[in-house]
């Protein structure tokens, strides 16, 4: 009977490739990419709408200032891309390889920041802006995990 | 498509969460500018919003022009965001057109510094 229960399982996960056969992990990973998708779509979205704020910022971020433009629109572009990824149960892994890279280069941002610019605001978009330097290292730290945990439960799962 | 639900779901909150914030306002409450208009610093250069570039919001010094604050030629001045505006496409922040710089000549010279009048909050000028 086991057996049985386990093969068809084996058979839908082949059929929904990115997806963990185990219906626990599979929640939680549905629920980290969930996160991940709101969390990049909602800053993306928000850096579009005030780009302005954002490039303004970054002209006087130390570095940054030289090239503010590129940078911001580089950023939103690379969110977007992170969402797509994230969306489809396909791409989920590189999704998911991509958010710890880009959330790793948002915490040597905020590092950055700082020690050369603490009295800067973010260019996080959105509410995320409004934490403070420590708030938000501690909150970009937990999202870093949250990759890391759904990078692991992939890799479990030698058939995804 | 029950796989895309709560990706879908995530996409249409967030959307919705950007589309009910509000506009952000200016970064900073005042904004340093440093005259790099003519060197002659004749009263209508000086006085021409045109002729000033947003340098820091931090007043610092470091940046040029340095500023030892001798009132004998315009160098840098500190004004209200709001007589402020910033240009996205160019991607610099500019003093409107309508911003009041007041001008004063040098005892003894034919150049003009800037007094803390009209919309300048603060006047630094050199010698």
């Amino acid at each position: 009977m086991n057996n049985i229960t386990i093969t068809a399982e084996l058979k839908q996960s082949k059929n929904k490739p990115g997806i963990p056969a185990n219906s626990g992990n599979k929640r939680l990973l549905e629920a980290i990419s969930v996160l991940y998708i709101f969390l990049f779509f909602y800053t993306a979205l928000s850096k579009t709408a005030f780009i302005g704020y954002t490039i303004d910022v970054l002209n006087f971020t130390p570095f940054f200032k030289e090239i503010p433009k590129t940078t911001a629109w580089s950023v939103v572009v690379i969110e977007y891309i992170a969402t797509l990824l994230l969306f489809f149960p396909n791409t989920r892994r590189i999704g998911l390889y991509v958010s710890l890279f880009l959330m790793i280069g948002f915490i040597a941002y905020i590092i950055w920041m700082m020690i050369y610019a603490p009295n800067l605001p973010c260019t996080c978009g959105g509410v995320i802006a409004s934490m403070t330097w420590a708030q938000h290292l501690i909150f970009n730290t937990v999202f870093v995990f949250l990759a890391l945990w759904g990078i692991l439960l992939m890799r479990r799962n030698k058939h995804v | 498509m029950k796989r895309y639900l709560f990706g879908a779901l995530a996409i249409i909150i967030a959307a919705a969460v950007v589309a009910n914030t509000s506009p952000k306002k200016a970064v900073f409450v005042d904004y340093f500018f440093a005259y790099y208009g003519p060197p002659t610093f004749a009263e209508v250069d000086v006085e021409n919003p045109a002729n000033w570039v947003n340098v820091s919001s931090l007043g610092n010094d470091t940046i040029p022009p340095v500023c030892n604050n001798i009132n004998v030629k315009a160098c840098r001045i500190k004004v209200p965001a709001s007589k402020t505006e910033f240009d996205p496409i160019i991607g610099i922040r500019r003093l409107k057109i309508t911003t009041v710089i007041n001008a004063a000549q040098a005892p003894g010279s034919f150049t003009y510094y800037v007094t803390p009048t009209g919309d300048v909050i603060q006047a630094l000028n050199k010698y």
